[in-house]
Formats: C-alpha cells, structure tokens, sequence
C-alpha cells in the first residue's frame, strides 16, 4: 500500500461532453482526498453533488478525466485490473440479477474472484448477513433490507481491502438501516477500509471517523465530524415562533451576549451561540420584551448540515432555504 | 471454474426461469410456418414440384423457421437489464476479462437455439417434413440453427450496450425480418423476380437458409452449400461478436 493511504486522490475530475452543441458537464472539479488503511471514511454530500461519480471513477467503472487516483495503492488508471482484485463495491443500485438464489449469486461471485471454496465461503457470508434462512429463495422474493444485505456480502466475498459502498441505506426503513450500520462496523474491524457515501447526516456522524463534504464537483470542508462541528464554535438554540414574529424575533435576538448567527430553522430561528445553556435565559427575557410568547426551546450542539450550511449557504437535507439574512455576527 | 462458463450457466438459468423471453420467439415462426403452409401446401404439392424434390413444403420452409426462431434479440435484452439493474456494473468492477461478460451471454443463445432448433424441428415432423440427410443431418441442423442465433445475437447485444434502451434493443430483431423476407424463403432461387434475386444474392441469410434447406431435402451432404453456410454464420459471428465486445469496451465512455 502507497504510505499509510487505502485511497489517495489529487485533482481528481470528471468531464461529461456536452450533447448538441450543450457545454461539457464537470461531474467532478479537481478534488483531493486522502483516506487512511482502517478508517471508515464517509463522503457527504446532497444528490447530484459527485458523490458517485468519484465512487465509480475509484472503482474502475467510470474513466477519470483528469487527476490521479490509487486504490490500495495502485494507480486506477494504469492498472484497474489489480485494483478490482483488491476492492469491494456495492453501489447505490443493488445490482443484484433477480432470477437467481442468494446461494447462486455468492458462488458465482465467489467464483469470479477465484475464492479457494465458493460453497464454503458462500454458507459463512450468509450467516454473516443473516440470510441463512433465505439462501434458496430466488432473490426477487427478497425484501429491500434482504437485497441490500446479499449485496453487501457479494462486496466481501474475496475480504476486500477497500470496500466502497456507494449509499448503503438509501431507501431503507430505519430498522434495516441500522443492520446495515453493524455490517458495516463489522467489516471495518475485520480490517477492511471503508469508504461511504451517504446524503444522511446521521449515518455519517454514526459510522464515520472522517467525513469530506462534496458539493456541486468540489470538497467544501474536510475532517472528522467532531472537528468539522466544533469549527462552527457554537451551541444552536431553536426557538419555536408563529412565522408572523420572525422578524420581530430575529432583531430582538441580535442582543444575545455571545451570538454568532442566527438561521431560520423549520420550528421558527435557530440561535448560534458560544454557551447555549447560559443563552437560554436571555433568550426568553429578550423575547418576552419584544413581546413576543416562543413556542418549545431546544439546545443542541451543530450537526453536519450546519457544517454543509456554513460551506455552501444550503441545507443537505430537510428542505430548509438557506437564511435570507444572518444577524448579530460578532 | 472459468469465469464465462460461470456466467454462462447464470445466463442458461436465467433462460430456464425466465420461459416468456423464449417462447414468443418461438411462437411466431411455428406461427408462420403453419400459416404458410395453410397457403400454398395445395400449390406447391410434392409431385407437381420439382424443387421440392419429392418432399412436402413444409421440408422446404423448416429451415427458415429454423433460422427465424433462432433469430432474437433476447441476449440483448437480457443485456439491458443487467444494466438496468446494476448487475452489469458489479460485473464490470470484478477482475474478470470483460468478455467473459459478452460470451456468457452468447452461451445462453447456444443452449436457447439448441433447444428452439429441436422444437421447430418436432413442428415440422408432426406436418410431415423429414430430414433427408438422416441423423447426421438433423444435428447439422440444429448445431448449424444454433450457431447462426449465437453469431446474430451479437447486434442486439451491442446495440444494447451503445443504447441501454429497451425498444431500441428489441428494434434489432425487427432488422431480421427484410434480412429474412429477402431470401428464397418461398421458392428457390432461380424463381426469383430479377431485383429480388439481386438482393438474396448479397443477404447473407440466403447462404444460411440454403445449406440448411439442402440438409433437408437431399440425401447427399451438398458441401458447396454447407461451406457457404459454414462460412456465413463464423463471418457473422466475428463481425456482430466483436462489435459487441467493442460497444462493451467503450461502455463507460
């Protein structure tokens, strides 16, 4: 392996030709990543950011633009066949032929990566997966979860060194979601390095030692969840308001001693502040001399939209506009 | 195991479980057959009918049931749904040769002709056709049916691979018929109108139907005819079988 790096990149792009005269299309502008040997590495961004176009680019699948890029230290544009040897990907699409049992799919897998004893290997990854039960049901009787979990064990059937999973839970209710997530804690101890797309902040925070935010093609920040939140410097405040007192609301904040910003958030503003325990005080007194009755007052520490927030001036998820004007910046 | 004959048997079991992408392309050359014989059986009657040389006509037409029947788009149909759902992609990220993808596929066409070709031929004894050319011929046949579906289920692959469209995939068995109807299909040749003549002279399909139909209606293996056969499903065969791998080549690009 090159250094200590499962998967290097520099200036990774990718360019798509424009159709009938339309300008070229830049999937993917320039990016730089590094992700050490063992870590869980998520890759954060909303859709359309380039999330899987840098995925399919590591995997062989897609050819790079511009820019080098190696797997477990091989160079994926010199040598793609040594890379599909040492890598795992279970794409966003689970690409799993539904005429066929789960049995069949792993053993010809299995086969397909020269695996000493498919048969063997096949009954282990099934009872990994908790699909023992299942191994001889055609897989168009699965249930999503089911689908997910076979096609994660197809990523694993050589112990890849690199696993790529390309949104793992996308579509799934939370129960399945969650199986997932051990899978995958699972297989990061096993050895394996992980590298995770996800547009769910909380998978993200839940799974993930270091995360890149990626949005429109370029990396916006960069770091571990911990580090990227702390960052922002702030507790955030919400407070419950009727949509009419907003903007009443948001000049009576400004004089919170300590304020960084204040958004508007789905329940009514959200208040960024150095110590929200110590604000919540002034917040109501504030509030109560404008004249103004707040609804429920919650405090909770910054999460990654707010860090996608501040990188971009918009929300990964939850549909919230970005603020039509911040107050109070100190 | 080698990885095409892995991906072959997947395919071959795919054919088995899936019999509606077989049997519509079975039902209509048996369709046609009966049809046509339903036509012109009181016209072309064996002792009226040199170039039937004693047969009934339905020996005369077997072949391009033969031909038709073997004849589909449902290798590249299969093709885009494997890429439609993802299967092809997790091929494709595997450290197998890329061929192996496109041969496995044309595996299936083998065992599917194989098995379409002995069930045009049963139709066709049940109406009274015999292959004059006895055993050897018969497997001639099918061997000979089968290989021209592996040969031309190269197009559909592609234009699968190039589209990744359904309609558009499935238009490819369309192709087949001017390929087919511009032939000696009904008569022999030399009974052709002048331009038609002219056109199932350069169809490559013509050689095909030929060399089987002398299979059928002789006694004698006509080398001329099977060699022209022979020669016209391999140069088929090269042609489609490397355009397809090509489309699979470039289709990241």
């Amino acid at each position: 392996m090159n250094g200590e790096h499962a998967i290097e990149v520099s200036g990774l792009s990718k360019r798509y030709r424009g159709s009938r005269g339309q300008p070229d299309v830049e999937a993917v502008r320039g990016i730089d990543l590094q992700v050490a040997g063992g870590e869980v590495f998520g890759f954060l961004g909303p859709n359309g950011a380039g999330k899987t176009t840098t995925v399919r680019m590591l995997c062989t699948l897609l050819p790079i633009s511009d820019g080098i890029a190696t797997v477990a230290g091989i160079d994926v544009r010199n040598d793609p066949a040594q890379v599909r040897r040492r890598i795992g990907v279970a794409l966003q699409e689970v690409g799993l032929d539904p005429t066929q049992t789960g049995r069949e799919l792993l053993e010809l897998q299995c086969g397909l990566y020269k695996v000493a004893d498919p048969a063997a290997r096949t009954v282990e990854l099934l009872e990994l997966v908790g699909l023992s039960d299942a191994t001889d049901r055609l897989v168009k009787t699965y249930s999503g979860g089911m689908k997910r979990r076979l096609d994660l064990a197809t990523a694993l059937v050589h112990a890849p060194e690199v696993l790529f999973l390309d949104e793992p839970t996308t579509g799934l209710d939370p129960a399945s979601r969650v199986t997932i997530w051990d899978e995958v804690r699972r297989i990061n101890e096993s050895g394996a390095t992980v590298f995770l797309t996800t547009q769910y902040l909380e998978e993200a925070d839940q799974l993930c030692e270091r995360v890149a935010i990626i949005d429109e093609g370029k990396i916006v920040a960069q770091g571990t969840p911990d580090a990227l939140k702390s960052e922002l410097g702030s507790d955030v405040v919400t407070v419950g308001l009727d949509t009419d007192h907003h903007d009443d609301a948001r000049r009576a904040l400004s004089d919170v001693p300590n304020l960084d910003h204040i958004t508007d958030a789905a329940e009514g503003l959200a208040v960024y502040v150095d110590d929200g325990a110590a604000a919540v005080a002034d917040i109501v007194q504030l509030l109560g001399a404008a004249g103004i009755r707040p609804g429920a007052i919650t405090l909770s520490r910054p999460s990654l939209d707010d860090v996608f927030l501040a990188a971009t001036g918009r929300r990964i998820e939850g549909g919230l506009p970005a603020p039509a004007e911040t107050a109070g910046v100190r | 195991m080698n990885e095409t004959v892995l991906l072959g048997r997947r395919a071959v079991r795919e054919v088995w479980r899936i019999p509606a992408a077989t049997i519509p392309a079975l039902f209509i050359p048996v369709f046609f057959l009966v049809v046509n014989l339903g036509q012109v059986n009181k016209i072309f009657t064996p002792s009226r009918t040199p170039f039937l040389h004693g047969q009934h006509y339905v020996a005369f037409q077997i072949p391009v049931s033969l031909v038709f029947a073997v004849s589909s788009a449902t290798s590249g149909l299969a093709m885009v749904t494997d890429i439609d759902i993802g299967y092809l992609d997790k091929l494709l990220a595997a450290p197998i040769r890329r061929t192996a993808v496109v041969w496995g596929r044309l595996a299936a066409d083998l065992a599917r002709g194989v098995s379409v070709s002995i069930i045009v031929l049963a139709v066709g004894y049940a109406f009274g056709a015999r292959v004059k050319s006895g055993g050897v011929g018969i497997v001639l046949l099918i061997v000979l049916a089968a290989s021209w579906g592996v040969a031309y289920a190269g197009i559909a692959i592609a234009i699968a691979l190039k589209t990744k469209n359904v309609q558009t995939t499935n238009a490819s068995f369309l192709i087949f018929f001017p390929l087919l109807f511009l032939t000696p299909n009904f008569v022999p040749m030399d009974l052709l109108a002048g331009p038609l003549k002219a056109i199932a002279r350069v169809n490559p399909v013509t050689y095909v139907i030929t060399g089987l139909r002398d299979l059928v209606l002789f006694h004698d293996i006509h080398w001329g005819s099977l060699g022209a056969c022979v020669l016209t499903i391999a140069a088929t065969g090269v042609v489609l079988t490397w355009l397809s791998m090509r489309a699979l080549a470039t289709f990241a690009d």
